[in-house]
């Protein structure tokens, strides 16, 4: 399974796309569109606010390992290695 | 002069000091406490007092906890940040906010969006349809019956193709999407989530 980096702000939707803009073109009686549904509309407000906050997290997990990933490569060790 | 006493001036609980001591039990009946008692009253003060009287230990343990979970902290966490950071609190609730609104207007582009995208696809996938079913009945008019069917048909099926294919990809992207929203559910660490990519 791909975690798309936006994919925590639409768990309720999918994404629309031309294709599926295509597909509606039979999509004669509106059956087409389906979500992920939730049992109270409270329900679905705390899912997103709960996914909004995992995207925050994500992002700063992503930002986290790329900086240490780098400093792996090339640690500094709080020197600087730029020459005066 | 042997000062050793004799057994019977000893009190209770004093031996005579001699190399060789017996242990025996106590002549009176052993009191046996039920110390597994089902007894779970609170113990009352007076008892108390009267076991400390009796120089018996009295310890009284209590344990307490308390979970939060949540996209806010808990006012008692919220209050200590407060100590180090007065503005946390009304950073907090501001970025709360600020999150909410974001996702309302995201969630509004998207359906915007979509309606745009249904729109424009149903125009455009109608069209190509009514285009083919135009070639068709004008390859039928110039006495090609069979191939002008065989255009129209290659219309259809290409309209119904698209429908079914983007409506599994729909489906699957929703399952997809459901998955991560049950991980989310269930607390999961987001290195756990950003592993499964």
């Amino acid at each position: 399974m791909t975690v798309d980096q936006h994919i925590y702000a639409g768990l309720l939707y999918s994404q629309p796309t031309f294709n599926k803009g295509v597909a509606r073109t039979l999509d004669i009686w509106g059956t087409f569109d389906s979500y992920n549904y939730s049992q109270t509309p409270q329900e679905a407000d705390r899912a997103a606010i709960a996914s909004d906050w995992y995207a925050v997290g994500a992002d700063l997990h992503r930002s986290i390992s790329k900086i240490t990933s780098s400093d792996r490569e090339s640690p500094r060790h709080g020197r600087n290695t730029k020459s005066k | 002069m042997d000062e050793t006493p004799s057994p019977n001036d000893l009190k209770r609980g004093e031996y005579p000091p001699t190399a060789e001591m017996t242990v025996s039990p106590p002549p009176e009946k052993p009191v046996i406490t039920d110390t597994a008692s089902t007894d779970t009253a609170p113990i009352s003060p007076d008892r108390i007092k009267n076991l400390a009287a009796n120089s018996v230990t009295v310890r009284e343990q209590y344990s307490r906890e308390e979970i939060h979970t949540g996209p806010i902290p808990d006012p008692t966490t919220l209050a200590r940040f407060v100590e180090i950071y007065p503005n946390a609190a009304k950073e907090i609730f501001a970025d709360l906010r600020a999150q909410s609104e974001h996702r309302r207007k995201l969630e509004a582009s998207t359906v915007a969006t979509n309606n745009t995208l249904a729109l424009r696809g149903q125009l455009i996938g109608g069209g190509l349809g009514a285009l083919g079913l135009l070639i068709a009945g004008a390859i039928a008019v110039f006495g090609q019956g069979l191939a002008g069917f065989g255009v129209a048909a290659f219309s259809l099926a290409s309209l119904v193709t698209v429908f079914i294919y983007g409506k599994q990809s729909q489906r699957r992207e929703l399952k997809e999407k459901s998955a991560i929203r049950d991980s989310i559910e269930r607390g999961e660490p987001i290195e756990k989530l950003e592993a499964s990519e």
